[in-house]
């Protein structure tokens, strides 16, 4: 399914644009790109692509835009690490005139690390005639239609969540078993630079937690991801504006889209609905986090 | 050319070895040089992928560093109005100096080592409390901020009368949608640079940054000439002046 925000301008409908998976190339070979490259290192480029369907009729009808020659299929590839973005831009008229439908970008060796964002987008390269519904998009840049994204991690503890060991005493903090730290100014900010789990290495409990001994990670892992989300939950609806989350345009990584996945995830409300149930009923907010989140002794979920 | 990759010091490490630089700093900076060194017993190299830079580049880097901000490594407080350019001169030695893969500078233990290890002065000088923020490799942290800013910016960093504040960097490049968008920032730069309106710059910065920034919502921007970047962001501009 596409996923589009609400815009000034029409966009393609879902019927349109179909999506599909990444693949990587490897020589001559072409593979599924799973979430986890293993065995990545910064001298290896990556030369990625994924196939992209277009009903051309359909996507014209819903755009509006009989005149194709200044949509664009972009493909982005996103490093929130490197802080680089990489492009591969191709005009919809030729890339319809093929008959492999693929969309291929190239990754310079060296210019990502930890984790990737992958997507493609339709959009205009140029100004075109304003028409006379005044809803067919017409400015450079309109976003027509965009794939849903796609996050592959290269490095090994970069899909865990951002987790550290410390001693408690030598940091001068007091003996719990683990703490959460929230750093940030702005909901655009980067999750990953943003939060941080600080597990006790002088705690029996922390330190366990830190080697991921079963035993003690069974037992307490549901509370854990409870005080991780209690905490964020309200780190970020004290930092809510009142222009609401969903109107910021929010990078993936960004720790505001983040809540907002989690939101969606755990206790399937939204986040400004979830930021106001915690205002106006703290207890029923606890009993809603507890059942979404689920509390479990045994493997963790 | 971006070849090299440096010792990493693990958090844990960096977080003690900066409270001892930080207990140092308070007999001064010639203490806390007693602890500059090109190695450290727990810092590595990543194992995979670019070359280790040697020891001795490794000591390249802080004289490269010394010689271009080493006039104000003296032990005295840094005049907040000489902050930017200290800013500026640093990240601009950095950039040329560690030739470092942009991988390995993603990476929070590599500052932590440049940062703790190779210029412990040098982040004194700039932050002579070195909170925890500034002291780890996190994107805060006082070497990273500027090779970072830096390499986005490049000389636009020295461009300008007064150079770009501290309040216009930030609002400029913490935001991700905008800041990955490197055509994009270094016209908001100029603009911003270029500002002559009777407004505080700062303020016409923050205005002009959050028009830009809501434009990126339904307009791809990437998609953007240097010619269609400088019709929109006058058209911002305009309105926010």
């Amino acid at each position: 399914m596409a996923r589009i925000r609400a815009f000034p301008h029409l966009v393609a409908s879902d019927a349109s644009v179909a999506w599909s998976g990444w693949l990587r190339r490897v020589g001559d070979a072409v593979v599924a790109l799973p979430t986890q490259v293993e065995g990545w290192d910064y001298a290896q480029s990556l030369d990625l692509e994924t196939e992209v369907w277009v009903d051309a009729q359909e996507f014209v009808e819903s755009t509006g835009l009989h005149d194709l020659s200044e949509v664009r299929l972009v493909a982005t590839v996103d490093c929130p690490s490197t802080n680089q973005r990489h492009l591969s831009i191709t005009p919809l008229t030729e890339f319809l005139a093929r008959s492999q439908r693929h969309v291929t970008i190239h990754i310079p060796s060296g210019s990502v690390a930890n984790d990737i964002n992958l997507a493609v987008h339709i959009a205009l390269a140029s100004d075109m005639q304003r028409q006379e519904d005044g809803l067919t998009a017409s400015e450079a840049g309109a976003r027509l239609a965009s794939s849903p994204t796609t996050r592959v991690y290269l490095e090994g503890s970069a899909s865990r969540f951002p987790t550290e060991a410390i001693s408690f005493s030598a940091a001068q903090m007091e003996e719990a078993a683990w703490s959460i730290r929230i750093r940030f100014d702005d909901l655009r900010e980067s999750f990953a630079g943003s939060v941080r789990l600080l597990l006790n290495s002088d705690h029996p409990v922390g330190s366990r937690l830190a080697s991921m001994d079963e035993t003690v990670y069974g037992a307490v892992a549901s509370f854990l991801r409870l005080d991780i989300i209690r905490a964020l939950l309200g780190a970020v609806a004290d930092h809510l504006t009142e222009t609401g989350l969903d109107q910021l345009p929010l990078d993936e990584d960004s720790i505001g889209a983040v809540m907002s996945e989690l939101c969606v995830h755990y206790l399937g409300k939204d986040f400004v609905s979830v930021a106001e149930l915690r205002r106006s009923d703290p207890a029923r907010f606890e009993r809603v986090l507890q059942e979404g989140v689920g509390i479990s002794i045994g493997a963790p979920r | 050319m971006s070849s090299r990759v440096y010792p990493r010091l693990p958090n844990a490490d960096a977080r003690l070895l900066a409270e001892e630089l930080r207990e140092a700093s308070l007999s001064g900076l010639d203490a806390v040089r007693e602890f500059v060194g090109a190695s450290h017993p727990r810092a590595a190299t990543v194992p995979t992928g670019g070359r280790p830079a040697s020891e001795s580049e490794i000591l390249q880097v802080r004289q490269a560093v010394l010689a271009d901000v080493g006039e104000w490594v003296d032990g005295r407080v840094l005049p907040r109005r000489v902050q930017p350019e200290f800013d500026a001169r640093l990240g601009n030695a950095l950039h040329m100096a560690l030739e470092i893969i942009p991988a390995d500078a993603a990476h929070e233990e590599t500052w932590n080592f440049l940062t703790l290890v190779l210029l412990p002065d040098v982040a004194l000088t700039r932050f002579p409390t070195l909170t925890e923020e500034r002291a780890l490799g996190g994107q805060r942290n006082v070497l990273r901020r500027a090779w970072s800013r830096w390499d986005i910016l490049g000389e636009l960093l020295m461009r300008g009368s007064p150079l770009l504040g501290e309040d216009e960097l930030v609002g400029l490049l913490e935001r991700t949608a905008v800041a990955r968008n490197r055509s994009l920032v270094k016209a908001l730069a100029e603009r911003v640079l270029n500002y002559q309106g009777a407004r505080a710059r700062s303020e016409y910065a923050r205005d002009l940054y959050k028009r830009v920034r809501y434009r990126t919502g339904p307009l791809m921007l990437d998609l953007y000439s240097s010619a269609d970047l400088d019709d929109l962001i006058t058209l911002e501009s305009n309105a926010c002046a």
